[in-house]
């Protein structure tokens, strides 16, 4: 038919070539544009609608123009330049217009409006080109061919507008559209137009001269098209860098580049995902420094941060690479090591973190020696929930905390139970403090020779109900580091003070106080209360401590010592040869007396060095004028060895467990009914 | 520009034995060299059995940061910091780092007197420090 007919007849093909050419390509950029055009809102928007315009336009102006040059019209020809130009204008504003409709939420204003003028002006500057096609001939078009392109120009447009208003990544199938609609109008327009030469002029062949001004175009064009991909790709480059940023910044912890809370939450919810479906197992360390506050209180925090980056360092050279290290606190660190399946494999890692935190830190001239403490839980032998690892390998941290610091520990069931137990076990002690639900017990001291009672050593009873007895070795150490042992101490010394007034009056009454409660100024105050509340004569209570109590703030010690022994109390030093003795503490502390510890005692008589030991203290007392007790007679050899060695007192299971003082009035009738007898 | 130098012992974490570590240890006194000369560091490496003894002096920044990656470095083991003071000049200003090592080919005396520094890191800083010179003189005059 007649278009098909003016494409290949009237055309110089290579021109038409170059002319396809710069409209695929114009075209892919423009819709490229146009979809960035779209998505942006406010003042960008309009700025992209420019460059967009401008793109599209010169593409399609450009297009035109080449395909116009390649026209073989057999006549001679001129352009008039300023409808030329006015025409290229013509696109530009018409595009940039319609383009501005096309983005407004209305989707039928946007199709219809917005697709038609961008038609429509791709239509007029097709036309306006062709009236600056001033030809030396007599021009004739033909109306159904014009309305028809018309037709199909603004057609197509609104068909890629309504595509590209369904935001779709495709870039593809909007551009085909957009060329169709170029390459539609421009044949179908020209199959409108007939020049029939005037007779008597000279057919112009001016077919290189073209082609030199065709090529100029299209470079041209070209270059602004460039220009418009170019300023799209920037700015794509940029929002990406920036986004990546972000999510660099919302994952990661600013001091050290580690992962932060966040990421490794995220990670770990995934290496357990991941667990149930593969079966890819992982471990879990979590990793606490020793001793860092210290650091930020003494040296502030700038030094602080900066040991902080360090330890970041090591523990990244520590794990293997792949291995996630993140910072969750303060000073918590925590590593998921993946793939790792058995526990020798866990420990090896575990322990070069040990020993890489354990090696000092230089910082800004100061020396810092941390370690680390860390707790190993292995997924899924440990456990397959997050939570759970968490809480297993936290367990470990804490035990591994609780055995000396500056080591790891490997996760046991074992250890929830303790740990469970041990967390029960504080808050029945809290509540056995309210409600006083301690008893003391009394062990009878005897004198070594004639065995004549001299007394009773108050022991703690604890029975916990629903618990039963519970032993002063495990629930003390609980006491003291929740900070009852000065309260739990106090009740022991008015119940031990109470129930000794119900004693015959030459029996005394020994109470253990402990290094916490000697700290404690308000301690002679507590003991002055509990004599007079009772009506005990002072020189009936005798205070038991430790070697371990003197150690510490020894003038403090010193001085609560002395305002007891002001009270006519009496000191006694327990469980002696076993700590830090010193015999200076002999000398410069009001001590009355020396406790023989049980250990001693045990391997008595037979071997020999217990059996020096013994001898030595007893004598020691004997010449410091002090009196003697052995602690923990259990058999008849031991006591007699005792009595023979010069020991003045003696305590243990042979003579007499700890019982409550009722039991212990009726022992006192008993052997008072025995010596009678 | 302030000075300063540490001295620091650690224990030798190479796996390998004889010759195979030896060569290592070389290796290892060669890089330091070269790391050393680019941070305006001086000092001397000793290694004797499976000892380390290492003198660094330079400034207070590069040396903090190269004692830093010597922490991380899992080469060796047991490192323990012996002694850091500020000071007006170098001890081994001709050395970016001498390395004196006592191997199966090194003389028994060289051996003995590598040993005693040592054996006096433990006790006097300071005179390990000048039996490490007195060595490198030595050995200067013998080269």
């Amino acid at each position: 038919m007649r278009v098909l007919n003016c494409l290949i007849q009237d055309h110089d093909w290579r021109l038409v070539l170059l002319a396809a050419l710069m409209c695929c390509a114009g075209s892919i950029v423009s819709v490229t544009l146009f979809q960035r055009t779209m998505r942006e809102s406010g003042v960008s928007r309009f700025h992209w609608c420019f460059l967009s315009a401008v793109t599209a336009g010169a593409a399609t102006w450009a297009t035109h123009f080449i395909a116009m040059l390649g026209y073989r019209i057999g006549v001679p020809v001129e352009l008039d330049g300023s409808l030329t130009i006015a025409s290229a204008l013509i696109a530009v504003g018409g595009i940039g217009t319609g383009l501005l409709i096309a983005s407004t939420r209305s989707r039928s204003l946007a199709t219809v409006v917005g697709g038609g003028l961008i038609g429509l002006s791709i239509a007029a500057m097709h036309y306006v080109g062709m009236f600056a096609y001033q030809v030396d001939g007599v021009v004739q078009w033909l109306p159904g061919y014009v309305i028809a392109s018309l037709f199909v120009a603004a057609g197509l447009a609104m068909v890629m507008v309504r595509r590209l208003c369904l935001r779709l990544e495709n870039r593809l199938v909007p551009s085909l559209i957009l060329v169709a609609a170029i390459v539609g109008l421009h044949f179908t327009g020209m199959a409108g137009f007939t020049v029939t030469p005037i007779p008597g002029v000279a057919a112009g062949v001016q077919s290189d001269a073209f082609l030199a001004v065709a090529l100029a175009i299209a470079l041209v064009a070209l270059l602004i098209v460039g220009t418009g991909i170019s300023t799209y790709l920037v700015e794509s480059r940029a929002q990406n860098e920036s986004q990546d940023q972000l999510k660099h910044i919302a994952m990661h912890d600013t001091l050290t580049g580690l992962s932060n809370r966040h990421a490794f939450s995220h990670t770990l919810e995934s290496e357990c995902g991941k667990l149930s479906r593969y079966g890819r197992p992982f471990a879990l360390l979590m990793v606490d420094l020793d001793r860092f506050k210290p650091i930020n209180d003494t040296l502030g925090h700038p030094i602080g941060d900066l040991v902080l980056q360090k330890v970041a360092g090591r523990l990244r050279r520590a794990v293997r690479s792949g291995d996630l290290v993140a910072r969750i606190g303060g000073d918590e660190f925590a590593i998921i090591a993946f793939g790792v399946s058995d526990a020798s494999q866990a420990g090896k890692l575990a322990a070069r973190v040990v020993e890489i935190l354990s090696r000092p830190f230089i910082v800004a001239g100061n020396v810092a020696e941390l370690g680390g403490s860390v707790g190993v839980a292995l997924a899924p032998d440990h456990g397959g929930e997050t939570e759970q690892l968490v809480q297993h390998a936290d367990v470990a941290l804490y035990s591994a905390k609780r055995a000396g610091k500056n080591r790891y520990c490997l996760f046991e069931t074992a250890m929830m139970e303790a740990m469970q137990r041990r967390r029960y076990l504080e808050i029945d002690l809290r509540r056995a403090c309210m409600r006083d639900e301690f008893t003391v017990a009394y062990q009878p001291i005897i004198e070594s020779v004639g065995g004549a009672v001299k007394g009773a050593e108050a022991l703690l009873r604890w029975n916990c109900p629903g618990r039963g007895d519970v032993s002063p070795a495990e629930f003390i150490p609980i006491a003291e580091d929740l900070g009852l042992v000065s309260r739990i101490g106090a009740s022991v010394l008015r119940q031990a003070c109470m129930d000794a007034t119900t004693w015959p009056s030459h029996l005394d009454v020994a109470v253990n106080v402990s290094p916490v409660q000697l700290l404690d100024p308000r301690l002679p105050h507590i003991v002055a209360q509990a004599l007079q509340d009772s009506g005990l004569d002072s020189g009936r209570l005798e205070l038991e401590i430790t070697e371990t109590a003197l150690l510490g703030d020894d003038e403090a010690a010193l001085r609560t010592l002395t305002q007891l022994r002001d009270l006519g109390v009496r000191i006694s030093l327990d469980d002696f040869g076993t700590g830090y003795s010193s015999l200076s503490y002999l000398h410069r502390f009001p001590i009355s007396r020396i406790k023989i510890d049980r250990s001693f005692v045990q391997k008595l008589p037979e071997d020999p060095g217990s059996a020096s030991i013994v001898r030595a203290i007893a004598q020691l007392g004997e010449s410091l004028d002090m009196n003697v007790t052995a602690e923990g007679i259990e058999t008849a050899e031991q006591l007699s060895f005792i009595t023979q060695h010069g020991c003045d007192h003696v305590q243990g299971f042979l003579i007499s467990r700890p019982i409550t003082t009722s039991d212990f009035l009726t022992l006192l009738r008993d052997r008072a009914g025995l010596i009678a007898a | 520009m302030s000075l300063i130098r540490l001295l620091y012992v650690s224990r030798c974490a190479l796996g390998v034995e004889g010759p195979a570590r030896d060569a290592k240890v070389r290796e290892i006194a060669a890089q330091s060299v070269r790391r050393n000369v680019a941070a305006q560091l001086s000092g001397s490496l000793v290694y004797i059995k499976d000892s380390f003894v290492q003198v660094l002096e330079g400034p207070a920044a590069a040396v903090e940061r190269t004692f830093e990656a010597i922490c991380c470095d899992f080469r060796h083991e047991d490192v323990k910091l012996i002694d850091l003071v500020p000071v007006k000049e170098r001890v081994f200003p001709d050395w970016s780092m001498a390395f004196l090592g006592g191997d199966d080919q090194t003389s028994l005396a060289i051996r003995d007197d590598l040993e005693e520094v040592r054996f006096l890191v433990g006790i006097n800083a300071r005179e390990a420090l000048s039996l490490m010179r007195r060595l490198l003189e030595v050995d200067r005059i013998a080269a």
